[in-house]
């Protein structure tokens, strides 16, 4: 009785993930309230969300709720801070002068935009919720992509709570070693991505 | 009162980001009031858009969380020291990226015998990839940067984890200090 009850609810869910999916990507395209989003991608994820939480709910409901519980603490906790951050970024969005922005994260940067978006990301909050919102808006500024692809791999590498859980899971030793390695790797995939744009004429 | 209180009594690097955005508008509403307004007016309207995505972007990454146990993780990695630092780049990168979440699975696995190579590229990859923030990725940056934030990232990953892990291999460090 429980597999066919699992059995139905994963069937249910994945013919409404892929139903729903299909409807806001092709037929409803464009015609979804703005306040759920302007990409059909995420349309398609809150379909996938809602659908994933009926599954377990029906299933595992204890995983469900300790999700859900987790997620609501989690909001509760970070609210401030997004909020912040996207009014950072709105602020950013007409304070940044575009000419100073162009020169060192602009396209005429060339493989510097890199390094200075590198250096610039590894300051920035280790959240995605607060630093992308940011990152965007120095995008919008007249940033380029590499350069902004460089401050997405530098993204909260430095940032004061993860070196915080550096010193207390490890070490002063590791925080350094974890810092080469990671602002190393940051570097060449802002390389590669430089090349590869570069490559392709974007 | 008590929601205020409980957000000034956390870490001081996150409140920067509170003080900074009241900097800003206090700082632009003395200078240039015209500045302040429209502002406020480009943050609202991306909050209007972005609100019910990020609350949902953030129940699909608590889900992700609870799925992601350590038995489930612990299952994937092999014995060969070459294949333990693939498997630890590919666990780094899928393990809940918020460090406070991440270091004291990292550090389980360290206690349970992962070598040290492998234990620091999965500190690279749970730094740098970070695959669980593809549903902030994508509702902030879209699918396109997104997926290539992450392929970039990963390769990178590898490439410098497999440097670190012949490094390691010749100069015989395999326990973390």
């Amino acid at each position: 009785m429980r597999i066919n009850r699992r059995i139905f609810a994963g069937f249910s869910c994945v013919l409404a993930v892929v139903v729903g999916s299909w409807a806001v990507l092709g037929p409803l395209r464009g015609k979804i309230p703005t306040y759920l989003g302007d990409n059909p991608i995420v349309h398609a994820m809150i379909i996938l969300t809602i659908s994933l939480y009926l599954y377990f709910y029906i299933t595992k409901p204890e995983l469900a709720k300790r999700s859900a519980r987790d997620s609501i603490k989690n909001l509760r906790a970070l609210a401030a801070y997004i909020l912040a951050a996207l009014f950072i970024a709105g602020a950013f969005i007409n304070i940044l002068p575009s000419k100073t922005i162009a020169a060192f994260l602009g396209d005429q940067a060339g493989i510097i935009a890199v390094l200075v978006g590198v250096a610039i990301g590894c300051i920035l909050p280790a959240c995605p919720f607060i630093a992308y919102p940011i990152i965007m808006s120095v995008y919008a500024a007249g940033a380029s992509l590499p350069g902004i692809m460089g401050m997405l791999f530098g993204s909260g590498t430095a940032f004061a709570c993860v070196l915080s859980c550096d010193l207390t899971y490890f070490n002063s030793k590791m925080m350094g070693l974890r810092l080469l390695l990671t602002i190393s790797t940051a570097l060449v995939a802002g390389l590669l991505a430089y090349l590869t744009l570069t490559i392709l004429g974007w | 009162m008590g929601y205020w209180k409980k957000i000034m009594e956390v870490s001081w690097s996150h409140l920067i980001v509170l003080v900074v955005a009241i900097g800003i508008y206090l700082g632009t509403l003395v200078v240039n009031p015209e500045i302040a307004k429209s502002s406020t007016i480009t943050s609202l309207k991306e909050i209007q858009r972005l609100a019910i995505p990020i609350v949902v972007a953030m129940f699909l990454g608590g889900l992700v969380k609870n799925l992601m146990t350590h038995e489930f993780v612990s299952k994937l990695f092999g014995t060969s020291e070459a294949r333990e630092v693939l498997t630890a780049g590919v666990v780094g990168s899928i393990i809940p990226p918020c460090p406070y979440t991440a270091y004291p699975i990292i550090r389980s696995f360290k206690d349970a015998g992962v070598r040290f190579p492998a234990m620091m590229t999965m500190l690279i990859t749970s730094t740098v990839v970070e695959v669980p923030q593809i549903f902030a990725g994508i509702v902030i940056l879209g699918i396109a940067i997104e997926g290539a934030r992450i392929l970039f990232a990963f390769l990178s990953s590898f490439i410098v984890g497999y440097l670190f892990f012949v490094y390691a291999r010749r100069r015989e460090i395999y326990i973390c200090a």
